[in-house]
């Protein structure tokens, strides 16, 4: 018999996600499965609610399976968090590789009810301005950036910059009218925000690390897939997991080229911060480890451990 | 069974309940939660009713509605719709129909700082239909202008009823407002050249003009009238200039209005406590309506109906102009017994793609969302006014109890003709919609 | 449409319409308030903003949160005033009885829908406060915004249930 999922996510269904890791990927199982799995997408929301929705709705087979980020539900994703840590990720697949073995082994807690088919992290974000190259830790004192995320909000505090949280379809207006000096996002992000029409300078880090990512997550309903026959369950196993999570991983590095030659075709000034420079960087951000390392203790795990492990992993796939 | 045939049968149902006397929202949400049973079953639906009253409730772009309401409640204690028909008249009084036209202006005046049309039309009838009536305007002018003019609440922005299209075509509030500015004004002019009309062909009904004002008279009464001038430039240009987001505007102006009410001793006893009653029936009013369609439109996303709908219009090949010609008409039908709230929430998830498949002027996918919007608005203001069901005339009916509905009606009917005629203008001029936003690109 | 400009507001009779009508105006002057207070919270983070760049810490969040409750809180007030709209352009042939009848299906189904959304909301609230899910930026528990939510829709389901009481003994009176 035939089996269709439900599968949820925010954004329009002409958008990178969609076409080039989504659809893909229902194709795949599909055809794998002789036309017995299928998907039913539903982009934009289509089944209601916000996106911090998302996450319950898999867990509670509003939809079978979703896409979401982690930090629209800030809390409930505690220990995973770690990858967004500043200066913590390299490039996407080793990253993504690393979370996956990281997840299997520390955290699948806060995956209850939920099946990851993919845990990946995002490209590096970078810092984009309106009107000023910033070069060091003294030019971006004091600057209107907004933050990405809860530790990105740290981060930018830690640097010495005016966080501004604001939802993303404002982050455009503020910046065409100056409320806001910067931003930090991905390359991903930039066309559908046109960030490139209304920002000059690009800020890249240079050296190994991302200045900060965010982490994404492609689950699927644990009830549903117990409900599934063993032979659907197996081709849903074999699109699971590490190397899936780096696939999916690559498709938005796809989306972050397309983005930085958006900036630079616009004529904008895309350049490297020194590594020497973002070593400065990165002692000054050391104090959100250490925060997020006291908040994880505190509920009774052991922070050193689980973000020198992650770190570790991070270093061993990035070889 | 398809999901548009689950979507028809769910629809008539809740044609049913309206007719029944159902409150709209309820009937929306009944509507909505069986058919998302039908189509996903019983489980999905207790999960999915867990959180997406608070994910509504607490939608940023949401936040502005109560605040525009509790904005043009203060206003409205603080004098401040007086102080607007005192300068009208100042002005234009002596013409002839001069009082009713500075009742209509007074109206667009007040619309610059309240975002709804029931409030203008509420508070501007207690201030300017006694003053007709001592004048001697005849009762059907007199009520008919007031409930046209109470319209401009919503023409001129701000606008509630734009922020919910605004959120539903996922467009820029901001350029909505900007938009909406020219239509707002003309209909403004439109209904004062009603008035002159009306009163040329019978000069009976606009009463004896009053003694002109000298200029210095005139220039006093402007002064009392700054914190209006000051309010709208601060809210929507701060909007549109960026400076901040519009609850953010929407906060100055409640402070603004608020301290002005406050001077001039408005909150003192119950005054407070009835702002705060006013908000409430307002937001409680077009929050459940809000909830509801949410329901429903997620069914609507599940049985994919408006996907197939979309898709058989387009397919049926009909001419652009043709298809929309039928949305107004449909709009209109649907403006006699519905109100303009649930009316946008239930047809632009519907109404708004086939528009934007089909070729305009030439118009670009953003253009056409505001131009759109632009119609919708205006056609959802008609509502407002047409019988056999017309909230607007049910309020000017409630302050002066002594005119007969019948009679209101009837004094409506000339300036239904001007929004017939503005309909036809903004179809016809998307330039009239579009010129200022590219004026201040 | 109509509204209750139209039609005559019920009248509390009793010590428990009086009650359910204190609570019900009680609530919405709570919500009036928490509006105030989102404003002059906007105006200082707009200020605070321009003039020393220091905005409000979560800002966006609070409003969010705020409005939120404050919206929930408008709504038993409404149903006091019979403020939820309905469409009586069907029924304006119909005698005063079957108006009243169905009047009071309405507000009995308006009841039952109330008394549901109250008890998916109140799941909603323990499973957040379990979860732990917090605000972006000051990490505010998001389960604090659903706590005056549930409530809200109790008593515009008392409210409504008080309507449906009212309709029906007008009836009796009447006939
Ligand atoms: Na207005
Ligand atoms: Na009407």
């Amino acid at each position: 018999q035939e089996v269709v999922l439900k599968v949820a996510h925010f954004l329009p269904p002409v958008s990178p996600a969609h076409t080039k890791f989504i659809t893909p990927w229902c194709d795949k199982i599909a055809a794998e499965s002789q036309g017995k799995l299928k998907c039913q997408i539903y982009p934009a929301m289509q089944l209601g609610g916000t996106p911090p929705q998302l996450l319950n709705q898999a867990r509670d087979g509003v939809a079978d399976i979703v896409w979401t980020l982690p930090g629209y539900t800030p809390g409930r994703f505690p220990v995973s968090e770690v990858f967004e840590l500043p200066f913590f990720t390299t490039t996407h697949e080793a990253s993504s590789r690393a979370m996956w073995d990281f997840v299997q082994n520390n955290a699948m807690n806060e995956f209850a009810g939920l099946k990851p088919i993919a845990v990946w992290v995002n490209g590096p974000n970078q810092l984009h301005f309106r009107d000023k190259r910033v070069n060091t830790l003294d030019d971006i004192k004091g600057m209107k950036v907004r933050a990405p995320s809860r530790l990105g909000n740290k981060l930018l505090a830690s640097l010495g910059a005016t966080p501004v949280g604001m939802p993303v379809p404002q982050m455009a207006e503020s910046l065409a009218k100056g409320v806001i000096e910067g931003a930090l996002i991905p390359w991903e992000v930039v066309p559908a925000t046109k960030t490139h029409e209304l920002t000059r300078f690009h800020a890249e880090a240079g050296g190994e690390y991302a200045m900060t990512t965010a982490t994404m997550i492609f689950v699927m309903n644990q009830k549903k897939y117990d409900s599934l026959p063993a032979e659907l369950k197996k081709v849903i196993d074999d699109n699971s997991g590490r190397e899936v999570s780096a696939w999916v991983a690559a498709q938005f590095k796809g989306a972050d080229a397309a983005g930085r030659e958006a900036a630079v075709a616009h004529g904008n000034t895309v350049y490297q911060l020194p590594a020497a420079e973002m070593a400065k960087w990165q002692a000054a951000t050391r104090p959100v480890a250490d925060e997020w390392i006291r908040e994880i203790s505190a509920k009774g795990a052991d922070g050193k451990k689980l973000h020198d492990e992650a770190a570790a992993l991070v270093k061993q796939y990035s070889k | 069974m398809t999901g548009t045939a689950i979507g028809l049968t769910m629809g008539a149902a809740m044609m049913a309940m309206l007719a029944l006397r159902v409150q709209i929202g309820i009937a929306m949400f009944l509507t909505g939660a069986i058919g998302y049973i039908w189509v996903s079953g019983w489980d999905p639906l207790l999960a999915y009713l867990k959180n997406a009253p608070y994910g509504r409730f607490s939608l940023y772009d949401l936040s502005v509605v109560p605040l525009f309401l509790l904005m043009g409640q203060f206003a409205t204690h603080g004098g401040l719709s007086r102080a607007l028909f005192r300068a009208a008249n100042a002005f234009i009084g002596h013409w002839r129909g001069g009082m009713a036209m500075a009742g209509i202006a007074s109206c667009a005046g007040f619309g610059a700082i309240c975002g709804s049309s029931l409030a203008t039309a509420a508070t501007m009838s207690h201030v300017v239909l006694p003053e007709l009536k001592r004048h001697q305007y005849k009762p059907g002018l007199a009520a008919g202008s007031l409930a046209a003019g109470g319209t401009l609440g919503i023409l001129i922005p701000p606008s509630v009823p734009l922020v919910i299209y605004a959120i539903l075509a996922e467009q820029n509030i901001a350029k909505l407002f900007v938009a909406a500015f020219i239509p707002g004004i003309l209909a403004a002019l439109g209904y004062m050249l009603v008035v002159a009309i009306v009163t040329r062909v019978d000069p009976a009904a606009g009463g004896p003009g009053t003694p002109r004002h000298t200029w210095a008279e005139r220039l006093s009464t402007v002064i009392d009238t700054w914190p209006v001038l000051l309010i709208f430039v601060v809210v929507i240009g701060g909007i549109y200039g960026g400076l901040f987001t519009p609850t953010e505007a929407a906060s100055i102006g409640v402070l603004a209005t608020g301290v002005t009410a406050w001077k001039s001793g408005g909150l003192k006893g119950q005054g407070l406590i009835q702002c705060f009653y006013g908000t409430a029936t307002g937001t409680g009013m077009m929050f459940l309506i809000l909830l509801g369609a949410d329901m429903l439109n997620s069914f609507m996303a599940v049985s994919q109906m408006p996907a197939e709908a979309a898709a058989w219009v387009q397919g049926m090949g009909f001419g652009p102009f043709t298809v929309l010609m039928v949305i107004i008409i449909i709009y209109m039908l649907l403006g006699c017994v519905m109100d303009s709230l649930s009316m946008i929430l239930l047809t632009v998830p519907i109404f708004l793609p086939i528009v934007l498949g089909l070729d305009y002027w030439g118009l670009g996918l953003e253009d056409k969302a505001i131009w759109f919007g632009m119609v919708a608005l205006v056609v959802m203001e008609i509502g407002l006014i047409t019988p056999p069901v017309g909230m607007n005339v049910y309020i000017i009916s409630g302050v002066a109890r002594d005119i007969p509905m019948a009679t209101i009606f009837r004094g409506v009917m000339p300036f239904l003709a001007s929004d017939l005629a503005r309909i036809v203008i903004l179809v016809l001029f998307p330039g009239l919609s579009l010129f200022l936003l590219r004026l201040l690109a | 449409m109509a509204q209750s400009m139209v039609h005559p507001v019920a009248v509390a009779i009793g010590p428990v319409a009086k009650a359910v009508e204190l609570a019900c105006r009680a609530i919405a002057i709570l919500g009036g308030a928490l509006f105030i207070v989102e404003a002059v919270m906007s105006v200082a983070s707009v200020l605070g903003r321009a003039l020393f760049n220091l905005p409000v810490p979560g800002d966006y969040e609070l409003v969010q949160m705020l409005s939120a409750m404050g919206i929930a809180m408008c709504l038993p007030y409404c149903q006091l005033k019979k403020g939820h709209v309905f469409v009586d352009f069907f029924t304006l042939w119909a005698p005063a009885a079957i108006k009243r009848f169905l009047d009071a299906v309405a507000a009995l189904l308006l009841s039952g829908s109330a008394f549901f959304l109250a008890w998916r909301i109140w799941e909603g609230m323990l499973e957040m406060r379990e979860y732990g899910e917090t605000s972006m930026v000051i990490a505010l528990p998001v389960w604090w915004g659903y706590i005056p939510v549930s409530p809200s829709f109790v008593l515009l389901g008392i409210a409504a249930l008080q309507s449906f009481v009212h309709e029906l003994a007008r009836e009796e009176h009447q006939s």
